[in-house]
């Protein structure tokens, strides 16, 4: 457990809050500033600093993956540290996103001192357990109210360079989490209308999530996201993203407008994924797309930014986790060029640092930042 | 005309279809096949969902399904086969490691070890390395498999390798790690990446 609490975090918070501040101040232009410039096919000065790093956050700050995940300070404590330590644009105000809402409507949850928040066992172990849940009140429930201030907080220590991102589960993900993995597969080839209408609860479950953090930020964020790694291919079909992932994916969309959507794409190179990814972006109004590769670098940037122009539709490009944590400084410095390079000219195109492992080492971090900054530079060099 | 017995468990395997998986079971020990030989064709069929994934036909889902049916098969015949080293061709612990909880991917490879003829101890999710090495002892394994999926776990296969050592029983199991975190930073994944055929004609078996 972390040595910081009381007075002594509340002080030490406000100290890191000034630095980032500070830091960000000097810049020309907010992290929101450049990430809309981007957004709209425009280029800004460079590329934003975005990075993904929660528990190896909780890692150099002293602070237990467990008390990032449970306490608002001691997370935007976490989150502040490594911002301010590495130079990124931002700090997150959530740590793991997939398992709010199953909490809320009464998941057991285990809670170890190091590692992300697991759902012990599904809340859905028969059918007739869906008609025991309800839609609940997130300001009491659940972690819903420690999500909720972890906003408010951030909003109160840095005003406008604050992050309210609003993250939620998507409706596959959420579906796996209280059904579980195996048993919603089951469904979807013995009783197809059940695990429609699992979907269909989540879907509500969702929009109650996000309206609620909206309600606390006083009014939408800017950039509302909804998580999704369980709808990617292999680990499910092509055809059970097309018959249970898009539907209730563009059902939330439908309800609470375009959002940034990490799902059902292809992670392995499997037949006819250029029409599978059109097809995800297109068929769900998703706003912003995000993608990263998990285990090989087989889906070329060139073909992310076709499709970016050609649909007019802004990307999420992650770098892998395993580059940033394994690879040399300079093997991700030039990872990273060649994919700004890309990517980045004409703006429509992020690149993002994706969930960077607790054990990466530092220099790594760094030349990540560093690689951006210097050659996220516009307009970008060619050479 | 009516299937034989074989085949209707080939296919139930091959679909995913567990109830199918367990009736056909029933009838090849009514109609006297030996375990041994049932298992043998069940690994058969699981090379052919194998290939399919290899080939992009499948995906993990129908892996799942065709592990669950074969399970349901296995359940029946396990039983008469005793545990007798003679009849496994070899004896296999796995698990999920500590502080993880995600078993999509151990549950497929228990199931396609065990219709390579494997004898496999499936402790579950969440199990310490002194955990694994008690069941390493008790069942006189020569493989022990960990899988790792959440980024803090990683650190988990590396203590059970370290744990092993200071146990004194490293050097006799050999030690499979996957998961995606085993793919993302350490070693081979030669579960994931070869058939359990393959594997124990690599491994001498």
């Amino acid at each position: 457990m972390s040595k910081l609490t009381g007075k002594t975090l509340d002080v030490e918070l406000d100290k890191l809050a000034e630095q980032f501040k500070d830091m960000v101040s000097k810049e020309p232009h907010s992290m929101v500033e450049r990430f809309m410039t981007i957004l709209s096919f425009q280029e800004p000065d460079r590329l934003p600093v975005l990075v993904q790093i929660h528990d190896h956050s909780a890692r150099i700050s002293g602070m237990t993956v467990k008390e990032i995940c449970t306490e608002p300070k001691k997370l935007l404590y976490a989150q502040l540290f490594a911002a301010v330590k590495y130079g990124f644009d931002t700090a997150a105000t959530f740590a793991d996103p997939y398992n709010y809402e199953a909490e809320a409507i009464g998941a057991k949850m285990l809670f170890p001192e190091d590692s992300f928040p697991v759902i012990l066992e599904p809340l859905i172990k028969e059918p007739s357990d869906l008609k025991k849940l309800n839609v609940p009140d997130f300001t009491k429930a659940g972690r819903g109210p420690y999500v909720i201030e972890c906003t408010r907080l951030s909003m109160e220590k840095l005003g406008d360079l604050a992050s309210t991102a609003s993250v939620a589960t998507a409706p596959w993900s959420m579906a796996v989490q209280i059904r579980g993995f195996n048993n919603l597969i089951r469904d979807t080839r013995k009783n197809p209308g059940f695990a429609h209408k699992i979907l269909d609860f989540c879907v509500d479950v969702i929009e109650a999530w996000v309206k609620a953090q909206q309600e606390a930020i006083g009014g939408a964020p800017a950039f509302p996201a909804l998580a999704d790694a369980f709808s990617c291919i292999p680990p499910i079909s092509p055809q059970l993203v097309y018959d249970y992932v898009i539907p209730h994916t563009a059902d939330i969309m439908k309800r609470l407008g375009p959002m940034m959507w990490s799902g059902g794409f292809p992670v392995e190179q499997i037949p006819n994924w250029e029409r599978i990814l059109e097809d995800v972006v297109a068929k769900t109004d998703t706003m912003i797309p995000r993608i990263t590769m998990l285990e090989s670098d087989w889906l070329p940037p060139e073909k992310i930014k076709e499709m970016s122009n050609r649909l007019h539709k802004p990307w999420w490009f992650g770098v892998r986790a395993g580059i940033i944590n394994k690879g040399t400084p300079k093997e991700i410095e030039n990872h990273v060029k060649k994919l700004i390079k890309v990517l980045a000219p004409g703006g429509g195109c992020v690149v993002f640092g994706d969930q960077v492992p607790r054990d990466t080492p530092p220099e790594n971090v760094y030349a990540f930042v560093d690689s951006v900054k210097n050659h996220g530079k516009f307009p970008i060099s060619i050479d | 005309m009516e299937k034989d017995p074989q085949e209707k468990l080939n296919e139930a395997i091959i679909g995913g279809e567990s109830e199918a998986a367990k009736k056909a079971t029933q009838e090849q020990l009514k109609a006297g096949v030996s375990p041994i030989g049932i298992i043998k064709n069940m690994g058969k069929a699981m090379n052919v969902v194998g290939k399919k994934y290899e080939d992009m036909e499948y995906f993990v889902p129908d892996l799942v399904m065709a592990a669950e049916a074969m399970n349901k098969g296995l359940k029946l015949v396990l039983p008469k086969l005793g545990t007798a080293g003679s009849v496994f061709k070899g004896r296999i612990v796995m698990g999920v490691c500590r502080g993880d909880v995600h078993d999509i991917g151990k549950n497929i490879v228990v199931a396609m070890f065990r219709g390579a003829g494997f004898y496999v101890v499936d402790l579950g999710i969440d199990i310490s390395p002194q955990k694994f090495i008690e069941a390493i002892n008790k069942e006189k394994s020569q493989i022990v498999g960990a899988s790792s999926y959440i980024s803090t776990t990683i650190d988990e296969l590396k203590k059970l390798n370290e744990e092993m050592k200071k146990a004194g029983i490293r050097n006799r199991v050999k030690y499979l790690i996957g998961g995606r975190q085993s793919i993302q930073n350490t070693c081979k994944t030669l579960v994931l990446t070869h058939s359990p055929t393959t594997l124990s004609r690599r491994l001498g078996w």
